[in-house]
Order: C-alpha cells, then structure tokens, then sequence
C-alpha cells in the first residue's frame, strides 16, 4: 500500500503540498494529475524518501519513510521522467548493476528477456546507453524498477518519451504489476493513458487535491473536460 | 555494496578521458621530478666528491704549517643530500651545503642552491613532495567536484538512491574511487623512486625504506582528507559549479594563503635575529664574556696561572709543554659555549615557529602534509639544523687535536722557546656525516602526523555521519 496521511511541503514561502492525503491500496493503479507545479513530482519524492514532508506522514507497505526510508525504499520500485544510466554500461550491465545494489541475483537470459518485456529491442541490450534516445533509456529504467518485484510502485511521468506502442507497453507493463500485488501511483499528463491504465485518478493543483474520478466510468473526452475545467476554475 | 559502487565509479572515471588525461599527467609529472631529482641528487653528489678530494689534496699537501696555523687554514664540510631530497627538496635549496671550519670561527653554511641564482628562485622547487601536497590535491578537486552533484542534476542519484543504495555508501565509494587514483599516483612515485635509485647504485636501507613508506602513507592520508571534503562538498553543496567554487576557494587558501600567513605570523611573533647579528652577538660575547664582565683578557691570565701552577713552575719558559696551544684551547672551549647559547636560541625561535606552524596545521592540513612530507625526506629544518650541529662538533674534534698538537707536539729549547715537530696532518679524519633516524622526524613532528589523523577522522566522520542533510533532489520538484 501507499499512503500519505496529510502531508505538507513548503520549498521557503512556495506552498507545494496543502495536507495531501492519498491511498494507494495494492493492486490498484492510481494516476496523479496535475499541471506543472501542482505538486505532483514533489509527491512522488516525498514517497520516494527523497525529501522529508514539513507535516504528515508517509507509509510505503507499511512502513514509515521518514522513520525507515532504507526499509521502506526496499519495498519501492521508481522511475523518473527522466532516466539516468551510466552512459558507458550497456542496457544489460545498467540493469545489472542496478539489480546487484538492490541484492538482486537474476539471471542474465531472464535480464535480457525482460528488457525486451519492457519494450526494449533485442539487438539493443548490449548496446551502450550513451547511443540510447530518452525513450530507449526510459525502457532500461522500467526495466530496473520493476525487477525488483517491489510492493510499491511509483512512476513519475513514466511515459514522457516514449513513442505510442512503447507507452501502450508501459500501460500494460503497469496494470501488469499492480495485477501482480503491487500499489502503482502514476504521475502523468497523459489523460489517454491514465485512463488506459489506472483504476483511480485524482487531480491536484495548487498542492491540494481537488477531485478524484472513477476512469473506467468515464470516455477519454470527459475526463479531459473534468481536468480542463478543475484548471480553470483553478486558475 | 561500497565495492559495487568504487568500482563503478572508477569505470566512470575511466570513461572520461579528460579525467584519466589528467591523471597520466600527474603521474608523468611526479615520475619526471623524481627523476630530475635524482639526477640533480647526482650531479651534486659528484660536484660533492670532487669538492671533498680537492679539499683532502689540500689538507695532506699542507707542509710547513704550526698545528695552530693548519687551524687558520682550516677545511671545508660537505652536507650530503638525503637520500630521499630526490622526493622532497624541502628546505634545503634554501639552506647552505658547504662549512668551513676554521680555528676561533664558527662558520655559518653556505653556498645555497638558492644562492647559486639557479632556477629555483624564479619558479620554486619541482619535487615529487610538492607536487603531491599542492597539485595533486587542485586535480582531485577538479575531479571530484561533481561527483555527487553532477549524479543529483541528472537523477542518478535518485534512481541509486531508489534502489536502496544509502548515500553514505555512495559517497564512500565515490570517495575510495577518487583515493584509489591517489594511492595509484603515490604508489607509482615510490616505485620509480625505488627504482631510480636501485639504478643508481643507492643502497635502500631500512630507515631509507620506512621513510619513503611514511612519507607516501603521510601524502596519502592527505589526498584521503582533500578525496573526503571534496565529494562530501560536492553532495552538501546545491550544483557542480557551487562545489567547483567551493573547493577551488578552499585549495587557495589552505595550500597558498594560509601557509604564507602563518609563515609571516610566526616570523612576526618570534623573530629570527639576522645572521650578521648573530655573528656581531657571538664576537661580543666571545670577546667581552657571556655575562659582559669577563674579558678575553681576563680569562687568558686565570688559564696562564691555572697552567702554571699545574705543572708548578713559575715562568711559562718553563712550561714542558706550548702554553700558547692550551691558551687556544680554552679560548676554543669559550668559543664553543657562545656558539652553544646563540645557536641555541637560534634553533629555539626556529623550533618556535615550527610551533607556530604546527598549531595551525589542526585548522590546515596542508600544512601537516608538507611537514610530515619534509620531515620524512630528511630535509626540513630539524634535519638541517643536525648537519650543522655535526659540523660544529667535527670542528670542535677537529680544532681540539690541533690545539693538543700545538701544546705537546714539540720540545721545550734550552732558550726557553717552544720546538714544535712535523705533523703528518693526513691523519686527520674527514667529516662524516650521520643521518637521523625515522624517529627524529617523528620525535618532531608528532603535531602535524597527530593533525593529519585528526582531519582524516573529522572526514570520515562527515562522510559517516554527515549525510543527513545532503539534498537528493536538485532543483526540479
């Protein structure tokens, strides 16, 4: 599960979090919506235990990140809007690596087997990352972030880079974890594919949260509307 | 985990072939001074040799000349250079090689590298011991200025970060990784030192051995604290160039400013008497009495009437021996106490404001590194002030037999007057200097190695402890 109980985050006098309370239970996928500076990457930090909230609490499958954030990272599996390897591995020795610092022991056919589950092409993996494109990169970080099979799952504009059929693989990939246990939260501006791959969908603005939708009740075009119109009133 | 990400590190840094560039110029440069080094070191040498053999012809040449005239005549003492100034010239550029020891003067030494308008007075000295405390650190920093922060503006470190890697593992394998090239550069300096002497036919002996073994433990343990503080500034700081700036600041004022300051400051608090005042105190002294109530005069008519009544005559003429010989002696002897009191407090304002240094050396470890550096070398002051300790005491010998051969060597005439006989003066021993052990350096310099283990502490201690408020994001929320 994936909790924030009330959390609040100033940066100096810029209120980025007001009281914050989401729940991300396992198995489900909850998309994070928001325009830029609504507190959507500053969210996923805080979860992520790479800041610490002025107010409030957060819970990674049951543990406080604030009080255990080594505990609670083990239990998390991220991937930024932007990857970043080391330029001079291949695809293959990232993951590797990766996998080694988390205490992963995976077989090298089953690396390879599940680069290419992430979308990444065959004659690729052992290629260097410094020839990669954002999106080839964005496949290997999917790959290190869910081959750690953890409980928690947090994407942070996972899809930004990706080319059509890749991000409808990130979607499947994504339903896929949460179908396996996990508790996905997703943040994106993508409306297609939050409603594509997520169960839940809040929109937040201002640090605040303002609206939470059901996707599966609604067309692509009226969650658009909904969105668009909590940002002008908004606004 | 620390030996994942050190070696991972060090891929990286071989990657960057500005970096590894950098590092085969260091090391280029430090193989290249040991070897100029060693050649200067030889060419001294022999320039040593010829000047001692000239000095020995001279010496057994001499014919004709009273024991108390070879006295005026005098000789010359060579200082040989440390087996390890190939690594770490110190002071001795600065200091004088050569003494001339002479009846009734101490003379100070002279005929400095520096003196001779080599090189070194417009560029300062090129040494391995330099390079390793001044450049080496400057490139490390360069190196490791953006080891973290540049993993934070990218998003490394938090995709590290969230794969359970601690920061303080980060930060410690950044941190062996960066040592690693240090230990790289140390080592293959200790290595061609060896190997250059080896060459050269210098025999490596145990207290040669452990020397050069402190001198690269003393330089790296220095390069750890500048690896420590650099990546520690660079995970503490907002970005690279804040880290850049940090650090370029800090190397100026701990490895130029600081020490010119506290060079200055210790001159100012304990001022060291010129040696032309030196040489006046000494004469006036000599001449009047220590306490300035006893003159030279004074002190020859007690000796004459102590020598008198010890063989119990009344007239010097009746003296079985040259009283003019153990009048000379004693003045000697007066000598000598004067040059101990002066030389003294020389040696006591010296060790002052190497007291001076040292104290400062817990706030810059720059400082302690160049200490131990020349200490360990053989060449800072302590060692300096030995050879000429050494050159006093061979004089003393020296001028002591000339003075007994002037009293004995010889006959009582009938007429009263004194019958000296031919002296085979080649009998006389040349000057050999003794080296100090590795416990005189340390037996002095226990501030700086006590400071360096301090500093190498606080370090690690910021790595260990210190990880608390490094940012894991940069700018972006």
């Amino acid at each position: 599960m994936i909790a924030t109980q009330a959390v609040s985050k100033s940066y100096g006098s810029t209120q980025a979090l007001q009281a914050l309370t989401l729940t991300v239970e396992p198995g489900e996928v909850l998309g994070l919506l928001g325009p830029n500076g609504a507190g959507k990457t500053t969210t996923i930090h805080l979860l992520a235990g790479f800041l610490k909230p002025d107010s409030g609490s957060v819970v990674i499958d049951g543990v406080d990140v604030v009080k255990n954030p080594d505990e609670a990272r083990s239990r998390l599996g991220y991937i930024p809007e932007n990857v970043a390897l080391y330029p001079f591995l291949s695809a293959m020795e990232n993951l590797q690596h990766f996998s080694s610092l988390a205490g992963l022991k995976i077989p090298r056919d089953e690396m390879a087997r599940k680069l290419v589950h992430c979308g990444l092409a065959p004659e690729a993996i052992h290629r260097r990352v410094s020839t990669f494109s954002k999106g080839m990169r964005q496949k290997v970080g999917i790959a290190i972030a869910t081959s750690k099979n953890a409980r928690a799952l947090i994407l942070d504009e996972p899809a930004s880079g990706l080319d059509p059929h890749a991000s409808h693989e990130l979607s499947m990939l994504v339903r896929k974890v949460a179908d396996e246990g996990a508790a996905v939260l997703m943040a994106t501006h993508d409306l297609f594919r939050a409603k594509e791959s997520c169960d839940r969908v809040v929109i937040v603005q201002g640090g605040k949260l303002v609206q939470e939708i059901d996707p599966a009740s609604l067309s692509a075009n009226d969650l658009e509307a909904i969105y668009l119109k909590q940002m002008e009133s908004g606004s | 985990m620390i030996i994942k990400l050190l070696l991972m590190e060090l891929r990286s840094i071989r990657s960057d072939g500005r970096l590894l560039a950098l590092v085969a110029l260091a090391l280029a440069t430090l193989i290249l001074s040991t070897w100029i080094g060693a050649e200067s070191q030889r060419s001294a040498k022999t320039g040593r040799e010829a000047a001692m053999e000239i000095s020995r012809q001279q010496w057994e040449a001499i014919d004709g000349l009273s024991a108390h005239g070879v006295g005026h005549y005098g000789s010359y003492v060579y200082k040989p250079s440390s087996p390890l100034s190939t690594l770490d010239s110190g002071v001795m550029p600065f200091t004088g090689k050569v003494v001339r020891v002479e009846a009734h003067v101490q003379n100070p030494p002279s005929h400095s590298d520096a003196g001779s308008w080599s090189s070194l007075i417009r560029l300062g000295a090129f040494d391995a011991g330099t390079i390793l405390s001044l450049l080496v650190p400057l490139l490390l920093a360069f190196s490791a200025f953006s080891s973290v922060s540049r993993d934070r503006e990218t998003g490394l470190l938090r995709v590290l970060v969230a794969q359970g890697v601690s920061l303080r593992s980060i930060l410690w394998g950044k941190s062996l990784a960066y040592w690693f090239l240090s230990l790289l550069l140390v080592g293959a300096l200790m290595v061609s030192h060896v190997v250059i002497d080896q060459l050269s036919g210098e025999p490596l002996t145990t207290d040669i051995k452990t020397r050069l073994l402190l001198f690269g433990s003393s330089h790296s343990l220095y390069l750890l604290i500048v690896v420590l503080l650099s990546v520690w500034i660079s995970a503490r700081v907002a970005d690279s160039r804040s880290a850049l700036m940090i650090l370029t600041i800090g190397w100026l004022v701990t490895s130029v400013v600081l020490p010119r300051i506290t060079a200055e400051f210790s001159s100012q608090l304990f001022p060291l008497k010129s040696q032309v005042t030196f040489e006046d105190e000494m004469a006036e002294d000599r001449s009047k009495g220590l306490d300035g109530h006893n003159p030279r005069d004074e002190r020859r008519n007690v000796v004459r009437q102590e020598v008198l009544e010890e063989y119990g005559v009344e007239k010097v003429s009746d003296l079985p021996v040259n009283l003019g010989g153990i009048l000379m002696q004693k003045d000697e002897e007066y000598g000598n106490q004067v040059w101990d009191v002066h030389f003294g407090r020389r040696h006591e304002t010296v060790r002052k404001q190497i007291g001076v240094v040292q104290a400062v050396s817990f706030l810059d470890p720059f400082l302690a590194a160049r200490g131990l550096s020349m200490a360990f070398a053989g060449t800072d002051q302590f060692h300096d002030a030995q050879f000429q300790r050494q050159a006093e005491n061979y004089r003393r010998d020296l001028i002591r037999i000339l003075n007994d051969l002037d009293a004995k060597a010889g006959t009582r005439q009938e007429n009263g007057r004194w019958s000296r006989e031919k002296i085979d003066y080649a009998t006389l021993s040349d000057f050999e200097f003794e080296p100090q052990s590795v416990d005189f350096a340390l037996g002095h310099r226990w501030p700086e190695a006590l400071s360096l283990l301090i500093w190498v502490i606080f370090s690690a201690g910021l790595l260990q402890i210190g990880t608390g408020r490094i940012p894991i994001v940069g700018g972006s929320r």
